[in-house]
């Protein structure tokens, strides 16, 4: 009697657990639904602007499907500022940032996480300390030096620097990293003879690989888009990288909107196929380490 | 001169002297390890010797040539660690030819010394996995080859066997062994195994808190052990000790310890170091196989209670509390050899090792075919031959040297 009692309590609170746990992980579901929609918003606004005519454009009343599709906005933009010539400096500039900045980050990192010198912890937090210092603080005493290195209008004023140590960030990251590679393998390979940069290119790069894309597409993506240093430093619009030339679209009187979002599109689009190429290998870094560990 | 020497080393870590070594001299070809408790600076020695650390102060001195400033590579030294550190990116093959890489020997050469050592440590097959796809012993043999393959000067081991099982550990350190013969490179192996050292070792450099207690080969440091630590540390089980008065009587040493008493022979009389004298108390050290058992012996040293009996198989021991007698055996300095005077049972004579105060645990081979059992009576008699004595103060033996070399 009391076990035909007992069983339909039991499967009651059982079923009431159940309920609940369908009943969270329908607002988990419904909370991202509603945050990933309004950060896709503004990013369907510009795919149904681009392909917009310029009537669509303007007209008091928005509608999200372009009619007619006008494919050539695409085409137009292209021509509307020399985007090849910009292509050509963002890639300059983007890819020798990218060799400067992550290897100097992993070469600088190496030597806080592994090298064993007086006032090393003293200076990582002098490192860590310069993360706090706003960009702009720096920014005319660092102009006014560049200046008078004769950079000012040129290309190098963007991509030395990155050479220069790689980001107070992204050398913490790396160090971080680095820091669980256990010390015996750098003494085994010291013992097999490499110097400290064999070893950081023989043993620590190679097993880091995960952290070392993760730095890589942070200076992939801080550069592609950097806005700010190519508006203070480059002068003449030949030199200008896209996203400064992206500007040009807006003049005193009137803002092409359609031809700046559809060249706003083909300047994301690498930036989307980064993400995932390096989604996948973040992936496959996090399996690799787990069976390491 | 030595292969290698340690003159004067000596390395702090913040203050704390982790090593202290005065003098150690190794010639070539030597199989020496280093063995002591773990933390007392085994591996900093080891890392000191492979220029991985650099001494606060003293000399490293290879082929005569001081050699502190020099890299590990410089020195051509190899060395195997306690936990493989194996490459775990690369392939076994390339675990082992990186270091013939960084030094730029041609390609075809560094297929084919790879190829001989792997052939020799039988992991031929083995030589496109991955070290995590591996077993211990294997990965152990992969440490072994990457050490091997180039010819070192000096082979430094840390503890290679700690992380094996106890079967394996047994066939790789044979496998060490002949190793070591083939190949004849001077080897410096650091275990806290004292029967792995007593296997291996051409000589022991025995180490406690930094410092060096005694070098001997395997035989000297068990037969002689130079003092309590060195005594309690070789040989297994732990040698017996006691702690004993001495009296003398008509120009006879007596030791009078819990549960014993037994007179001293004169040839050990003579190999009392210094004055020739005995201080008044001293640390009496005897090995379980040493000590005789029985339950009726002629000339018994003393008598005790069976509380335990220790079946190994090859050999069992008994483990018997003195001071604890049945009726029918005299007490403690029972005086039936006159002069003697019974002072004993005052229960400042527990040993070293005492179970409680006023007994003393003393551990014997079992001879007979019968087991012990617990709570029989028997009576031991130690031989004579085989004693130690040490100053209870200091630690130190006070025998000059051991009955071996009598
Ligand atoms: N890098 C280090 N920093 C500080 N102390 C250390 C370091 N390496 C070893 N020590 C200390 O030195 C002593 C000896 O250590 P170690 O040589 O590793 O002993 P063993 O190998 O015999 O177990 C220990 O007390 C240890 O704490
Ligand atoms: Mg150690």
């Amino acid at each position: 009697m009391v076990g035909r009692v007992g069983i339909p309590r039991q499967s009651a609170s059982r079923r009431t657990r159940r309920m609940r746990a369908i009943l969270v992980k329908t607002l988990v579901y419904l909370v991202l639904l509603v945050g990933s929609s309004a950060l896709l918003t503004p990013f369907l606004w510009m795919v149904s602007t681009s392909l917009k005519g310029y009537d669509q454009v303007v007209a008091s009343k928005f509608t999200w499907i372009p009619k007619p599709v006008v494919w050539s906005n695409y085409t137009r933009a292209l021509e509307f500022i020399p985007f090849w010539r910009y292509l050509g400096n963002t890639v300059l500039v983007t890819s020798m940032c990218l060799i400067g900045a992550l290897s100097a980050s992993a070469v600088v990192a190496y030597g806080f996480a592994k090298l064993r010198a007086p006032g090393r912890t003293a200076l990582f937090g002098v490192l860590l300390a310069s993360m706090m210092l706003p960009g702009q603080v720096t920014m005319i005493p660092v102009f006014v030096l560049f200046q008078r290195l004769g950079w000012y209008n040129n290309l190098k004023a963007l991509i030395i620097p990155a050479f220069l140590g790689g980001g107070a960030f992204n050398i913490f990251l790396l160090r971080q990293f680095y820091m669980t590679i256990p010390n015996e393998l750098c003494d085994a390979a010291k013992i097999d003879g490499c110097s400290n940069l064999g070893i950081l290119v023989r043993i620590v790069a190679p097993l880091s690989k995960p952290a070392l894309t993760a730095v890589g597409v942070f200076i992939f993506v801080a550069n592609w888009t950097d806005f700010f240093s190519p508006l203070i430093y480059l002068s003449d619009q030949e030199k200008y990288t896209l996203a400064l030339g992206l500007r040009l679209f807006q003049s005193l009187h009137s803002t092409e909107y359609s031809l700046l979002m559809a060249a706003s599109i083909v300047f994301s689009l690498p930036i989307l196929v980064v993400f995932f190429l390096a989604q996948r290998y973040f992936i496959e870094g996090v399996t690799l380490t787990g069976m390491k560990g | 001169m030595g292969d290698l020497v340690l003159s004067r080393v000596m390395k702090k870590f913040n203050d704390n002297v982790a090593v202290e070594i005065d003098d150690l001299e190794i010639r070539k070809g030597e199989f020496i390890v280093l063995l002591g408790p773990s933390g007392c600076g085994k591996t900093t020695t080891l890392r000191l010797i492979a220029g991985l650390e650099s001494p606060t102060r003293g000399e490293i001195i290879l082929d005569g040539k001081v050699v502190n400033a020099l890299s590990p590579k410089e020195r051509n030294v190899a060395m195997v660690f306690q936990d493989y550190a194996l490459y775990p990116h690369m392939r076994v093959y390339d675990n082992i030819a990186l270091n013939l890489r960084v030094d730029r020997v041609p390609k075809d050469e560094i297929d084919r010394r790879v190829h001989e050592v792997a052939r020799l440590l039988n992991i031929e097959h083995l030589l496109s996995r991955r070290p995590r796809a591996m077993s211990g012993g294997q990965q152990q043999r992969v440490a072994l080859g990457r050490a091997i393959v180039r010819n070192p000067r000096l082979f430094l081991m840390d503890e290679p066997l700690s992380n094996l099982d106890a079967k394996l550990r047994l066939t790789m350190r044979s496998e060490i062994k002949k190793l070591h013969t083939r190949l004849g490179t001077t080897t410096i192996y650091v275990t806290h195994d004292q029967e792995e050292a007593m296997v291996l070792a051409d000589r022991i450099v025995i180490l406690a808190d930094g410092r060096v207690l005694q070098i001997g080969s395997p035989e000297d440091v068990y037969e002689n052990p130079r003092n309590v630590f060195v005594a309690r540390f070789i040989g297994s089980p732990e040698m017996n000790l006691a702690d004993c008065r001495v009296e003398s009587a008509d120009g006879d040493a007596w030791l009078l310890g819990e549960g014993l008493r037994l007179k001293l022979p004169a040839d050990v009389m003579t190999r009392v170091a210094g004055r020739g004298d005995l201080p008044a108390r001293v640390v009496l050290g005897v090995r379980p196989r040493n000590v005789k058992v029985g339950r009726e012996l002629e000339d018994a040293d003393g008598a005790g209670e069976v509380t335990f009996f220790e079946r190994l198989g090859e050999v069992n021991y008994v483990h018997v509390e003195t001071g604890k007698t049945g009726a029918g055996m005299d007490g403690p300095g029972g005086a039936s050899d006159g002069g003697v005077r019974d002072t004993a049972g005052d229960g400042a004579g527990a040993g070293v090792g005492a179970d409680r105060p006023g007994t003393t645990v003393l551990v014997a081979r079992w001879d007979e075919d019968r087991e012990a059992r617990a709570g029989e009576q028997v009576e031991f008699r130690l031989d004579r031959a085989h004693i130690h004595l040490f100053d209870p103060a200091s630690g130190m033996s006070l025998l000059t040297c051991g009955p071996r070399s009598r």
